[in-house]
């Protein structure tokens, strides 16, 4: 420490000052955010800065209702979460079996899963889109449960193969002479020993989902379908014409809030997992 | 890996080469690996070969039969002025902001590595990461706009000579570089703070004893050990960059039709030109741009792969 310059030491102080900046900045736009939603729209217009005179809840009742939030916000609950874990129920055993059961083949399917993480939407929307406004699948929750859970896979098998690839070898091993058979080795030793990797992948997946908005836009129509980002989309679009500010940002509460919970709730396993399958 | 394969060689030699155990282990294999593997071909891998099909086809949608159309959508994009300008932004983001999201969090994770108490500070970095998009564009919108929070900070700062229209064609594309870059650089720390934990510390403690000065400890010890997350980074950043929509339609735009054509990326303009047209869709189009933005992503993560390599070798 004693060898260390002043130039690096204004260096680090600089640096540290930054990054608590940033976080401040962060901060303070959130808490901005909540504040301007309970003022009125002339306020959040004129005084900027200044902290609501009276707390307008009523800005939420009015967003609520013009934006059908409470059919969205049930569509996604539903829809999200059941996606998340139909997900996570078909790559934990593919990411198993590519780790772990065969390693020579797997490498080149693991590969192929992880070359999905960069096709994006775009290249694949205008087939799906006729190819399933044919059989019914358009403007359909069920539809668009299909496509959040295949389009969700690549990135899925990727992470959770490099999950599985850290698990010990030595216990699935001593079930085989056991006479364990795979199948139950798998169900009953490896995956509760894989409960964090399902969990973390469980999260990014729905923190994911939660904001997806492209494939809700383009297979979506009608808005007792809507996902609670479609529908923030369309009220967008209402509230420029008609003005209301307070609505809007109150609408946008609705949307971050319950994801904001469950990243103050369980972000650390987040942040932790989302590194488990890079660089291996 | 390596490990792993050894001694399943060896279960192998033990119990013989066609034990009852290995074979269920064989069937189970593509019991596991069946549903996503369907689930992918299904949903990615043929819909992409549709699209490649489609874009050599003059197509307006479901109902209008599609004639072939050999490159002819492809020639179109050449003197396609809109193509251009989606092009250039979609280059601008990949390459000048990407550069930029590397040099913040890379230069604040070394600052971050040696704080007391970093990991609230890196959930709170990391936070925009987990708010929709279109969440994210209207709160921008606020802070950018004329007599917006930014605005009128800087003239109460009197700074005014700093105050531009941000949201005008001039400013708007930097506008949203700008948001780009600040909603994903703490992706970005998180991703090599967890590199930067995991180097061991004996490392520096060695190059402490050989008299090393911080610059050469950063030099020959995290630069190297930081390269391979370096590369996973920026094949990412490619990934994510390409598929940019949301965001801009809903920051430029009023939401309920497209933003002007200066802030359009290639995802918004596949979007405008198929679902999202106004008048008459334009399927092929729409996508022969996609086919782009593959051969841009494949390209990119080629020369990625293809540089760093080569870099690491000096080492």
């Amino acid at each position: 420490m004693a060898r260390r310059s002043l130039g690096a030491g204004v260096l680090d102080l600089s640096g540290r000052a930054f990054v608590w900046g940033w976080a401040a900045f962060n901060s303070g736009v959130v808490v901005w955010l909540v504040l301007s939603s309970l003022k009125t729209s002339r306020e959040i217009l004129n005084t900027p800065f200044a902290l609501p005179t009276k707390l307008h809840f009523d800005n939420y009742t009015r967003a609520w209702d013009a934006a059908e939030f409470g059919t969205s916000m049930f569509n996604t609950v539903l829809i999200v979460v059941t996606a998340t874990l139909g997900v996570v129920a078909m790559s934990a055993p593919a990411s198993y079996a590519l780790a772990k059961l065969k390693p020579r083949l797997s490498a080149k399917l693991t590969a192929a899963f992880a070359v999905g993480i960069g096709i994006p939407l775009q290249a694949t929307f205008i087939p799906l889109f006729v190819a399933m406004s044919r059989v019914g699948l358009t403007d359909s929750l069920w539809g668009l449960w299909l496509l959040y859970v295949a389009t969700s896979l690549p990135f899925t098998v990727f992470l959770m193969t490099g999950f599985f690839r850290t698990l010990p070898q030595d216990t699935e091993e001593a079930a085989a002479i056991d006479g364990a058979s795979p199948a139950r080795t798998f169900f009953t030793i490896v995956m509760p020993m894989a409960r964090p990797g399902l969990v973390t992948a469980f999260l990014l997946n729905l923190v994911t989902l939660w904001s997806e908005t492209l494939l809700a836009l383009v297979f979506l129509s009608s808005t007792n379908k809507f996902t609670l980002a479609r529908s923030l989309w369309d009220f967008y679009g209402t509230m420029t014409y008609t003005g209301d500010w307070s609505a809007l940002l109150a609408g946008v509460c609705i949307v971050l809030l319950p994801i904001l919970a469950l990243y103050a709730w369980l972000g650390t396993r987040m942040i932790e997992g989302l590194t488990l399958g890079m660089g291996k | 890996m390596r490990t792993s394969r050894s001694s399943r060689s060896e279960t192998t030699g033990s119990a013989g080469i066609q034990s009852p155990y290995l074979r269920a282990r064989e069937r189970l294999y593509w019991w596991f690996v069946a549903p996503a593997l369907i689930g992918y071909v299904a949903f990615l891998v043929l819909p992409t070969l549709a699209s490649a099909w489609i874009s050599l086809h003059r197509w307006h949608g479901a109902g209008d039969p599609m004639k072939w159309a050999g490159l002819d959508n492809y020639r179109g994009l050449l003197h396609d002025e809109v193509f251009a300008i989606s092009m250039a932004n979609t280059l601008r983001v990949l390459i000048p902001a990407g550069i930029a999201v590397f040099i913040l969090s890379f230069g604040s994770s070394m600052v971050m590595h040696r704080m007391r108490g970093d990991r609230p500070l890196r959930m709170i970095l990391f936070f925009p990461n987990i708010v929709a998009p279109v969440a994210l564009a209207i709160v921008w919108g606020f802070l950018m706009r004329r007599d917006g929070l930014l605005d009128s900070s800087l003239h109460n700062l009197g700074l005014d000579a700093l105050r531009v229209d941000w949201l005008s064609a001039e400013w708007i594309f930097r506008s949203i570089m700008i948001a780009l870059v600040w909603a994903s650089t703490g992706f970005f720390i998180v991703v090599f703070m967890a590199a930067v934990d995991g180097i061991p510390t004996y490392l520096y403690e060695e190059a402490d004893l050989a008299g090393a000065s911080s610059l050469q400890k950063f030099r020959y010890i995290t630069l190297p050990l930081c390269w391979d997350v370096s590369a996973v980074s920026a094949v990412l950043w490619v990934i994510g960059g390409i598929k940019v929509f949301d965001f801009v339609y809903i920051f430029a735009g009023p939401g309920s039709r497209p933003p002007a054509v200066q802030s359009w990326t290639l995802g918004l303009y596949v979007y405008d030109s198929s679902i999202g047209a106004q008048y008459q869709a334009t399927m092929g189009r729409a996508c022969a741009i996609s086919m782009v933005m593959l051969v841009l992503v494949a390209l990119l993560v080629w020369l990625i792969s293809r540089a760093m390599r080569r870099e690491a070798v000096t080492f």
